[in-house]
């Protein structure tokens, strides 16, 4: 019984750590500007929608929402799609030194970005892309390669190379078993890591900062220099902070169900 | 359908020679098996055959022509894998069909040759299912629904019973037996289980080491075994064996500490150290004495039926032996042993081979 009970106080407490900011941050964005500092942070009586209807028709927010879902499902499709073919090559071929190289990647993601991003800014005005879209799709892709390579070999090697063996000789050249095999029986992983490539393109704070201005602005900067006149519009930044959550949750919520452990089962003896 | 000839191939992994000049001929329509302990290469011969591995070192032909740089998916082979290796997102209509979609068969072509096959191997209700929602047998059979589907050269079956229990195993391989009787495509079949080895094949090769030790048809390969390893090796209880030297007037008498078996004669000229092998079937404990028989102990008594296995001690040596169900022998019993002398085997005990 106290065990019991000790197990839901140990709950409560790390729902309230993780949600409270959660759920402070809504509780701001339907408040009234004037009772914003009030503590405790409590629901206001009057709730009122006008920090999300602002966000929207004072700031081009609808433009940065754009900017980041097309910055951050291109990252995805191009990280997928480049890191799968280099995964299946690790996993499932014989290439030389495997495991070397496999670190070498892991090492690229070592680096902090504050220390590449000097460089990169010189590389993206070089080349004419700075204020672009393609910008952030290019650094974004680069930087998430690591975890996609990693994830997806690992996961490739438990394959069995007998399925692999049984492709090719079914009739299938190498790539032909990468993308009638190995891509769609590997499903849940490439969603599992499409989720984390998304979460992280969405969120990527410095090179969105950096790279871009104006046009190509993405939610992450927009929301951190929302102009205020007086004040920092923190209602509005509430607001806008919930309406970015919304996709990521969405997008969960949508492959979790597609996210199903063992659909090797039945492919080999278990 | 193929003749495969194996020319004096090699094969290396890093340093090690896992084969060495190895010489084989599967003739067309032959069930061919290669059968040895683990870790003797025979997979890796199938997957020489197959062109899953590369030989280092000789040439593999089929019906005359090298297919050395062949590449798999064009050699024309199916193979069968002991782990099934279903593709486990594809329903076992999409699994069979799989090799014909690989070569653009029509669609109808490929429902026809389908519902052949699944009629051949008992699957029509199952076409929708994915593998995971099959029995172990039922798996297998897809596997060999896949393989039989687009009518190969060459069927490569590597171990495809061994993950199936017992009974299945061998309602499996009399189906396998059958199916090569209708089909009479070349198939070359792996496994280290000898039974299933004397059980199926046209002929046998036993395997040890990467070298072939004995080449022959399942009866000669058990009645007339090259060497002590095959002795061993084929034939369930294992072949007893006995260090002995041969002696007497014209080689009659084989002595082994102390204990004289009379023989047939043994030809002359040969080494008289030698060991003798006698299969347990070929013994038979009694508890009265008879005729030439050897005045044993019983050790252990284990019933198998419609006879039973008797391990017992002559003088030093402990051995394997069958007597009458009913013959009531325990452990400690003094009894009596003997073979027909025309059934033992004698190997010369250096080298190994058999010497009469």
């Amino acid at each position: 019984m106290i065990k019991r009970a000790g197990f839901y106080a140990l709950l409560a407490v790390v729902m309230l750590y993780c949600a409270g900011p959660l759920a402070w941050q809504l509780i701001t964005s339907i408040k009234p500007s004037g009772e914003i500092a009030v503590l405790p942070p409590l629901v206001s009586t009057n709730p009122t929608a006008a920090h999300y209807l602002s966000v929207f028709h004072d700031y081009s927010f609808a433009r940065y929402i754009l900017n980041s879902l097309i910055v951050a499902g291109s990252t995805t499709i191009l990280s997928l799609l480049v890191g799968s073919i280099c995964s299946f090559g690790l996993a499932k071929l014989r290439v030389p030194f495997a495991s070397l190289v496999l670190a070498f990647i892991l090492s690229v993601s070592m680096f902090p970005p504050i220390a590449t991003v000097s460089p990169l800014y010189i590389i993206i005005r070089t080349l004419g892309l700075r204020d672009t879209l393609a910008a952030l799709v290019m650094t974004h892709t680069v930087f998430s390669l690591p975890l996609t390579v990693w994830v997806l070999t690992n996961f490739f090697r438990t394959v069995p190379d007998d399925i692999y063996h049984a492709a090719r000789i079914d009739g299938c050249r190498p790539f032909q078993v990468y993308w009638k095999i190995m891509l769609p029986l590997s499903l849940p992983a490439v969603y599992t890591t499409a989720i984390l490539v998304f979460i992280f393109s969405w969120n990527e704070f410095l090179f969105a900062l950096t790279f871009t201005s104006s046009s190509a602005r993405t939610v992450p900067v927009a929301i951190a220099l929302f102009p205020g006149i007086h004040e920092m519009p923190w209602g509005e930044i509430a607001a806008a902070s919930v309406i970015v959550t919304l996709p990521i949750i969405l997008l969960v919520l949508f492959f979790q169900r597609k996210i199903v452990e063992g659909l090797t089962s039945g492919a080999v003896k278990g | 359908m193929a003749e495969i000839r194996i020319i004096g191939v090699q094969k290396k992994f890093g340093g090690s020679v896992i084969i060495d000049d190895l010489d084989l001929v599967i003739g067309d329509g032959e069930f061919f098996t290669i059968v040895g302990p683990s870790g003797c290469g025979k997979s890796t011969i199938l997957n020489m055959i197959a062109g899953l591995e590369a030989a280092t070192g000789g040439s593999i032909l089929f019906d005359g022509a090298t297919v050395n740089n062949v590449s798999p998916q064009e050699r024309d082979v199916a193979m069968v894998f002991q782990n099934y290796a279903l593709y486990p997102h594809m329903t076992v209509f999409e699994n069979m069909a799989f090799p014909l979609r690989m070569k653009k068969a029509p669609k109808s072509v490929i429902a026809r040759e389908v519902g052949s096959v699944a009629g051949l191997l008992d699957l029509d209700g199952l076409l929708g299912r994915k593998p995971r929602e099959l029995s172990g047998g039922q798996r297998q059979r897809v596997a060999l629904g896949r393989a039989i589907i687009r009518k190969p050269r060459v069927f490569l079956m590597d171990e495809p019973l061994s993950n199936l229990d017992a009974q299945l195993r061998i309602a499996m391989r009399s189906e396998i037996k059958k199916l090569h009787d209708q089909l009479k495509t070349t198939t070359v079949y792996v496994t280290h289980d000898q039974s299933e080895a004397l059980a199926v094949s046209d002929r046998i090769a036993v395997l040890d080491r990467g070298r072939i030790q004995q080449c022959e048809t399942p009866r000669a390969v058990y009645e007339r075994p090259a060497n002590a390893f095959v002795a061993g090796f084929i034939g369930s209880p294992q072949m007893n064996f006995l260090d002995g030297s041969i002696g007497g007037r014209g080689g009659r008498v084989i002595s082994c500490d102390g204990l004289e078996l009379k023989t047939r004669q043994v030809t002359a000229g040969m080494s008289d150290t030698v060991t003798i092998g006698i299969r347990p079937e070929d013994i038979t404990v009694t508890e009265k004495k008879r005729e030439s028989g050897y005045k044993v102990e019983v050790l252990f008594f284990e019933p198998a039926g419609s006879f039973s296995w008797v391990d017992f001690k002559l003088g030093p040596h402990v051995m394997k032996g069958r007597s009458g169900i009913d013959s009531g022998l325990e452990k400690g019993d003094a009894a009596y042993m003997s073979f027909p002398v025309e059934k033992i085997h004698l190997f010369d005990r250096e080298s190994g081979m058999r010497i009469g």
